[in-house]
């Protein structure tokens, strides 16, 4: 088995608010191997991006953290901030999702590269400079030589985030957080994005942590899957395995969402309602008041987390039966378009 | 820009014609300033007909305002009620006023920015509930009062303790003990915001303690058997004996404008620290500036270069603009501190007894003029700061 890059434990992030404590994530345990894209996907509000700011030191100063994220050998919860500088940008970097906002408007974009390279390496100001040209060249930014002194908002969205990309990568971090980095972009854009990504993982080797919302982009790009569900994971596996054997009714109901072959003619089946508060969370299964199958146990206890070692986990109290049944999809109704 | 500039310039000239023609309205209709001549006894007619034709009196208000204007535009600004010339008195009002006003803003501008960061990067804080109750504190000080109670507390009173000076030990004691407490309390608190590493309260604590000790006994060591003159100044602009010594005269501008500056800074300065915050936040909760700490940069760059750099924008729009009405003077503080500068002109041409025309308009086109000039200088600052905006 290869190397394991990134490892969370129990991870749980709490919000004190006026109104009471937001329990947005809670207990998430999962690894990162070297090389590997880790698709996370969710409703929007499920703790995605609260996760992986947690990762990344980035939460605000109210938020509690507490369980384990390791980076090689270092510990990064209770780390003071300033000891996330040498591993931020350098061996985990991060994307956002919206291009727009993300890059400072009064510098050139040649500018805030340069100062993401000399960050971390002593670098003489030319040297940085060709690295800057060579990394907007990698990201596919036509005429990198020309656009280094150009400022953001000469550029389009998707031209920008490929900059944003460019930042990130510039110190050759061993993971690559990307924080829904198309979901701001048009259709056509969001697929060149997924392309400069993936040529990025071919020849860098970087291990992607991909976040969105929409299972259908995880398809060509993920080798492993973690589905979220109101701050926990709820079903994890590779992607061939949760994608043909969903075991998590609300993986299958994402499932369903993703326009297929066989749903032409027919209304895309979905789940119905909406996530819970995350604000008094009870001793059950978050997802059972959406659930077609739920049944008393469901909400007498929540499932057990799923644990990171398992090839295919899923926490649900009903999985054992849901593995066995011959057409997953069906749970969730379908209506006949007339 | 220099197109930019030269249109600027152009919309300028009628803005200032209307300006001078309301307000050449306003002056002629504002009273008679023959008043005082003619109540007085014993004045024969003809001497009252020849200042009636030496102020053009006489004449309709149409041929008094191009004469006016033509004696303006060719750089004359006319005499005033009693035949002085108008521009020497006008410069030395602005000389005056800008003196005054440029320091106080200068350092206003400094301190509000420099609180103003701090108490935006560090929201919610000790240090930003005192400053803001201190912001609104100056804020909300009626200047007259203000300025008053400084005169008896700063001047009069210190001047009193400079005539003999010293420290008691009691006093001594009791700043060193307040200091020293007051670090390690906030040294505790940024151990336990995990701010500091673990000690720092002890740390601080003790190197304050320390260090105000040692000063407080210089202190007062230094201030045994000394005597000072009473240094600070409660009316007037400048020494009275010009032949003294440079420092001597130097000490004197000094004690002189201390006072009225430290009564316009709490005036500006709430307002700056006030400005900046607001900004500072706005830029700290920015997605860019996020985008610069996940690229692992030091905070003091995050801060400086990212989220203090891009608040600056507004706050350079609107610290210009207010600079541009700065030149009307601070009438009350003047006043207050017998300054002559131009709020002091300002009154002076009201009513003394009577409106003086010439005086009036001069104030008027001189201060009209300046916040032209420095709306154009306030939209040159914003395209200079912020790339994404054209000037034209
Ligand atoms: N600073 C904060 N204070 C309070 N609640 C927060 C804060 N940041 C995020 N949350 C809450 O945490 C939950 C998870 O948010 P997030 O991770 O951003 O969702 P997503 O999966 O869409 O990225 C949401 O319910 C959100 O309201
Ligand atoms: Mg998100």
């Amino acid at each position: 088995m290869t190397e394991t890059l990134l490892q969370v434990r129990d991870l749980a992030v709490d919000f004190p608010t006026d109104d009471g404590v937001v329990r947005a994530v809670r207990g998430v345990s999962f690894d990162l191997r070297r090389g590997e894209v880790l698709g996370i996907v969710g409703e929007s509000g499920c703790g995605k991006s609260v996760t992986n700011l947690a990762i990344m030191g980035l939460l605000p100063k109210t938020a509690q953290v507490s369980g384990s994220v390791r980076i090689g050998m270092e510990e990064i919860v209770g780390r003071y901030p300033n000891e996330m500088r040498d591993i931020r940008g350098k061996r985990i970097a991060m994307i956002f999702q919206d291009p727009m906002t993300s890059l400072n408007p009064v510098y050139t974009v040649g500018w805030q590269l340069v100062e993401t390279i000399r960050a971390h390496r002593k670098t003489k100001k030319a040297e940085a400079r060709s690295r800057a040209v060579d990394l907007l060249r990698l990201v596919g930014i036509p005429n990198p030589e020309d656009r280094f002194d150009s400022y953001p908002h000469e550029f389009s969205g998707g031209m920008r985030q490929r900059v944003v990309i460019a930042m990130a990568i510039a110190n050759d971090p061993e993971v690559l957080i990307a924080d829904e980095p198309t979901t701001a972009l048009d259709v056509t854009v969001q697929a060149q994005i997924l392309d400069t990504l993936q040529r990025i993982r071919r020849e860098t080797g970087t291990a992607i942590i991909f976040i969105t919302h929409d299972l259908g982009v995880l398809a060509g790009i993920a080798d492993r899957l973690l589905v979220m569900y109101a701050g926990r994971v709820v079903e994890s596996g590779g992607i061939e395995e949760v994608f043909d054997d969903p075991q998590m009714p609300y993986t299958i109901g994402l499932l369903g969402a993703i326009p297929g072959e066989d749903s032409h003619g027919r209304r895309l089946n979905q789940i119905k309602g909406a996530p819970p508060s995350l604000m008094r969370v009870q001793d059950a299964c978050q997802f059972a008041p959406r659930c077609p199958l739920a049944v008393a146990a469901c909400t007498a206890s929540e499932p057990a987390p799923v644990a990171p070692s398992m090839i295919h986990g899923v926490a649900c109290h009903r999985a054992a039966e849901i593995a066995a049944m011959s057409d997953k999809r069906s749970i969730f109704q379908r209506e006949e378009v007339v | 820009m220099t197109a930019f500039i030269i249109r600027r310039l152009l919309i300028a000239v009628p803005v200032l014609f209307l300006a001078s023609v309301f307000t050449f309205f306003l002056v002629i209709n504002s009273g008679d300033p023959l008043e005082n001549l003619r109540a007085k006894p014993g004045i024969s007619p003809q001497v009252i007909k020849n200042e009636e034709v030496r102020l053009g009196l006489d004449k309709p208000f149409v041929e008094r305002y191009t004469n006016w204007a033509g004696d303006f535009v060719r750089g004359d600004l006319g005499t005033d009620m009693k035949n002085r010339p108008v521009w020497p008195q006008l410069w030395s009002a602005i000389k005056y006023t800008l003196r005054l006003v440029l320091i106080a803003e200068l350092i206003a501008i400094s301190i509000g920015l420099m609180i103003g960061i701090v108490s935006g990067v560090r929201q919610y804080s000790g240090f930003d509930y005192s400053t803001t109750f201190v912001s609104f504190l100056f804020f909300s000080l009626p200047v007259f009062w203000f300025a008053n109670l400084l005169k008896v507390f700063g001047a009069i009173k210190f001047n009193d303790w400079l005539e003999n000076p010293g420290i008691s030990l009691a006093f001594a004691v009791v700043i060193t003990a307040f200091l020293g407490g007051s670090f390690y309390l906030i040294g505790r608190k940024r151990e336990r915001l995990r701010l500091a590493k673990p000690g720092a309260g002890l740390k601080w604590g003790g190197v304050s303690l320390g260090v105000t000790a040692l000063v407080m006994l210089s202190a007062f060591f230094y201030f045994k058997n000394r005597e000072y003159g009473r240094f600070v100044k409660t009316l007037g602009s400048e020494p009275r004996d010009l032949s003294d010594s440079f420092a001597s005269r130097l000490w004197s501008y000094v004690g002189h404008g201390v006072l009225p500056v430290i009564v316009l800074f709490t005036i500006s300065y709430a307002g700056y620290s006030r400005y900046m915050r607001a900004s500072m936040l706005e830029q700290l909760s920015a997605d860019h500036v996020r985008t610069a700490r996940a690229k692992g940069l030091s905070e003091t760059r995050v801060i400086m270069r990212h989220a203090f750099r891009n608040a600056l924008i507004p706050i350079a729009t609107i610290a210009t603009l207010s600079w541009g009405g700065l030149i009307a003077g601070a009438v009350i503080t003047e006043r207050v501190f017998a300054w002559n500068g131009m709020g002091d002109f300002f009154l002076d041409s009201l009513s003394n007894p009577t409106p003086d025309p010439n005086r009036l308009l001069a104030f008027v086109m001189i201060t009209a003029t300046f916040t032209i000039l420095f709306n154009i200088v306030a939209d040159i600052i914003y395209a200079v700061l912020d790339p994404r905006i054209r000037l034209g």
